[in-house]
């Protein structure tokens, strides 16, 4: 098809489209939507008893915040990375943030209980809630995403992955007792490392370029 | 003389025209935006023919096309081009590297044997001008039939939708306007 044919044809079917918001705003929009069913998640499972274990020092708040701060700026990273024309420094971020929590987490491991901290079978509990809870809000996610270009589907799908397991992984440490951060480190960690990890892999699958029903309306005309 | 291109400022307004439905508007904002984007695929892949950078731009046009909701008006339009185009054509090059690792190019093959005796059609082409004269000389309905069923290959239903006709009368209006350009080139067979 020739390509002055092409344009023609573009602009022939060219409806109004809706610009869409800043990559800020709507992941404040999705995270409007996502904080108040992980907060209803977590208090639907928490009894006051059995997570006295946790504590409120920074030993157990701190990293808390920090995952969450890490779920914020992956999303906001994940808006950005469909946009075209944006500097890809910002999916630095969050990976800084999550650098931090692995940090957070490592310092307030106590040493020479490395077994223990891996035969808490409990975790597994939290594993599911990480990767349930992680289902609805990352379709929201994805839904809110393939609006935008697929520039580097593999980055924007880990995004988004990092970004909802960071915040589910909050609300499985608030809802279930943990005796120390080792715990959380191994088993929360590696389920998101293992979330983010498909999503980065599978990301092309999930997130293309549509052009379906955009190309040649007829082919073969003369020249 | 030759027009002035536009600049970032001109070309962001045309886009926001475009995004609110302004056709004219779009043509024109893609007809400015054509010459350029073909500039930069010559110059990042000068190792492909015309024809593949032809491919490449229109590949890049239909991306534009379709994600152009995320342009924001507030920010530089050309920037948000070049980062489609970039992106489209390392895409581009994936595709090609993974189907050059399974294809094998081959020159033509003869299907049969390369001897006219051997080969029941006449595969040559013919003269495309003449073939211009003589749907030029064919009635209104039968070269509509001839546009629509052979040059642009629509079925005889979607033939039948587009010319408000039915499927007996374009079925008719081909095998006569057929017939008329045998005559009128001097073929032979079907």
């Amino acid at each position: 098809m020739n390509t002055d044919r092409l344009i023609e044809h573009l602009a022939d079917g060219l409806s109004p489209v809706q610009p869409l918001g800043r990559p800020g705003f709507r992941a404040f929009i999705w995270l409007c939507g996502a904080l108040p069913f992980l907060a209803v998640l977590a208090l639907s499972m928490m009894s006051r008893a059995d997570v006295t274990p946790n504590g409120t020092g920074l030993g157990f708040v701190g990293p808390q915040v920090v995952a969450v701060v890490t779920g914020i700026l992956a999303a906001w990273a994940a808006f950005r990375s469909v946009i075209p024309g944006y500097s890809r420094t910002t999916f630095i971020w969050p990976v800084v943030a999550g650098m931090a929590w692995i940090g957070f987490l490592a310092t307030g491991t106590p040493q020479g209980r490395f077994e223990t901290t891996l035969a808490a079978s409990h975790e597994w509990m939290c594993v599911a809630i990480i990767v349930l809870s992680s289902g609805p809000l990352l379709a929201a996610l994805w839904l809110m995403l393939r609006r935008g270009a697929p520039l580097n589907p593999g980055v924007t799908a880990a995004l988004a992955a990092l970004a909802v397991s960071a915040l589910a992984n909050v609300a499985a440490c608030v809802a279930h007792p943990h005796t120390n951060n080792g715990v959380m480190l191994i088993w929360h960690g590696a389920t998101i490392a293992v979330l983010v990890t498909i999503a980065a892999v599978t990301g092309r699958l999930a997130l293309k370029w549509d052009v379906r029903g955009l190309s040649a309306p007829a082919t073969g005309a003369l020249p | 003389m030759t027009t002035p291109l536009p600049n970032d400022g001109q070309l962001g307004w045309l886009m926001r025209a475009a995004q609110s439905g302004d056709a004219a508007a779009y043509v024109k904002l893609l007809h400015d935006l054509t010459p350029r984007i073909r500039r930069i695929i010559a110059r990042q892949r000068g190792f492909v023919g015309a024809e593949e950078v032809e491919d490449l731009l229109q590949d890049v046009l239909l991306s534009l096309h379709a994600v152009r909701a995320t342009y924001d008006s507030s920010r530089p339009f050309m920037p948000w081009v070049l980062a489609i185009v970039r992106h489209r054509l390392v895409d581009g090059a994936r595709r090609y590297a993974r189907s050059s690792g399974r294809e094998v190019h081959i020159d033509d093959a003869d299907v049969t044997f390369s001897e006219p005796a051997t080969n029941l059609q006449e595969e040559e082409f013919g003269d495309i001008e003449a073939l211009h004269r003589a749907l030029g000389t064919l009635p209104e309905g039968q070269r509509r039939a001839i546009e629509l069923l052979r040059l642009q290959e629509l079925s005889l239903k979607e033939a039948a939708a587009v010319s408000g006709s039915t499927v007996g009368a374009l079925k008719v209006a081909s095998h006569r306007a057929m017939a008329a350009l045998k005559k009128a080139l001097g073929t032979k067979g079907t």
